[in-house]
C-alpha cells in the first residue's frame, strides 16, 4: 500500500505532531489515511480494472467508474450545453 | 501552469471557512495541493470537524486574491472566497476529519492525489467546520491551475 500512497496528512496539537500517508480514492477523490499496520481491508481496495486504490465505499460498489471519466463526461455536457446556449 | 495560494477566513455567519471554485469563463481544472486547517481563536478544548466537501454551486462570499508562488505567474482566474453567506450546494465529502480545537491539520496530496476540480462552471470544493459557525477559523489553500 505505502507505495502507492499519493499524500500525508499532518495533525499538530499540543500532544506533538503525527503524520499518516494518504491516498485519494481513484473513483471518488475521497481522501483515505492509510494507518501504520492498518488491515489493507479497511483502507478499501485495489480497483483491478483501472489499478487505482478506491475508498471502502467504492469497492463495495464493485463498479469502475474512474473520477477523470466522470470530469470528461461533466465537462462534455458542458461543452454541449454552452454550444446549445442553454447555459450563461 | 502556476502555483497560488490563498488564505480563507471564517468570519460569516456560515460554518463554511472559505472555498476555490472554476470560474464562468477562461475555465480549466484546477488541482487542490494543498490545505492547512486551524483556529485563530483563544486555545480551548472542544471538538472541531474539519471537512473538503466538493460544490456543484458556487457559494457566496468575498473574493479572495489567490497569490502566486512565483511572482512572474500571472493572476490566477480560479475563484477564492471566504467569510461565507451562502454555502453552495454541496456534494461528495472528500475529507472529514474531527479533532481537538487546540490542534491544527495539513492534507498535501501529490501525483494522483490532488483534488481535481472539473472545468466546469460553478465547480469547486469548500473547507468548512462542521462543528462551529461562531468560532473564528482560517485555512490556506494551495492549488495549481
Amino acid at each position: 500500500m505505502s507505495a502507492r500512497v499519493t499524500g500525508y496528512a499532518r495533525i499538530t496539537d499540543p500532544g506533538g505532531m503525527r503524520e499518516h500517508d494518504t491516498f485519494t480514492c481513484a473513483h471518488c477523490q475521497r481522501i483515505i489515511h492509510v494507518r501504520t499496520r492498518a488491515d489493507p481491508a479497511s483502507c478499501g481496495g485495489l480497483c483491478k480494472l483501472c489499478m487505482g486504490l478506491v475508498c471502502p465505499g467504492c469497492n463495495a460498489r464493485g463498479k469502475c467508474d474512474p473520477w477523470e471519466k466522470k470530469m470528461e463526461r461533466a465537462e462534455s455536457r458542458e461543452r454541449f450545453l454552452r454550444a446549445a446556449g442553454l447555459t450563461e | 501552469m502556476g502555483v497560488y495560494t490563498a488564505e480563507l477566513n471564517r468570519t460569516g455567519s456560515t460554518p463554511d471557512i472559505g472555498s476555490i471554485e472554476a470560474p464562468a469563463s477562461s475555465m480549466r481544472r484546477v488541482a487542490l495541493m494543498k490545505a492547512e486547517f486551524g483556529i485563530d481563536a483563544t486555545p480551548a478544548d472542544a471538538t472541531l470537524v474539519w471537512q473538503m466537501i466538493r460544490l456543484s454551486a458556487a457559494a457566496t462570499g468575498t473574493a479572495v486574491t489567490p497569490n502566486p508562488v512565483n511572482p512572474a505567474d500571472a493572476a490566477a482566474v480560479t475563484l477564492a472566497k471566504d467569510v461565507i453567506t451562502a454555502g453552495g450546494t454541496e456534494g461528495v465529502l472528500l475529507e472529514s476529519v474531527p479533532l481537538n480545537q487546540r490542534a491544527t491539520y495539513t492534507w498535501v496530496g501529490y501525483g494522483d492525489g490532488e483534488l481535481i476540480i472539473p472545468a466546469t462552471a460553478n465547480a469547486g470544493i469548500k473547507l468548512k467546520n462542521a462543528a462551529s459557525s461562531t468560532l473564528g477559523a482560517t485555512a490556506t489553500v494551495t492549488f495549481r491551475e
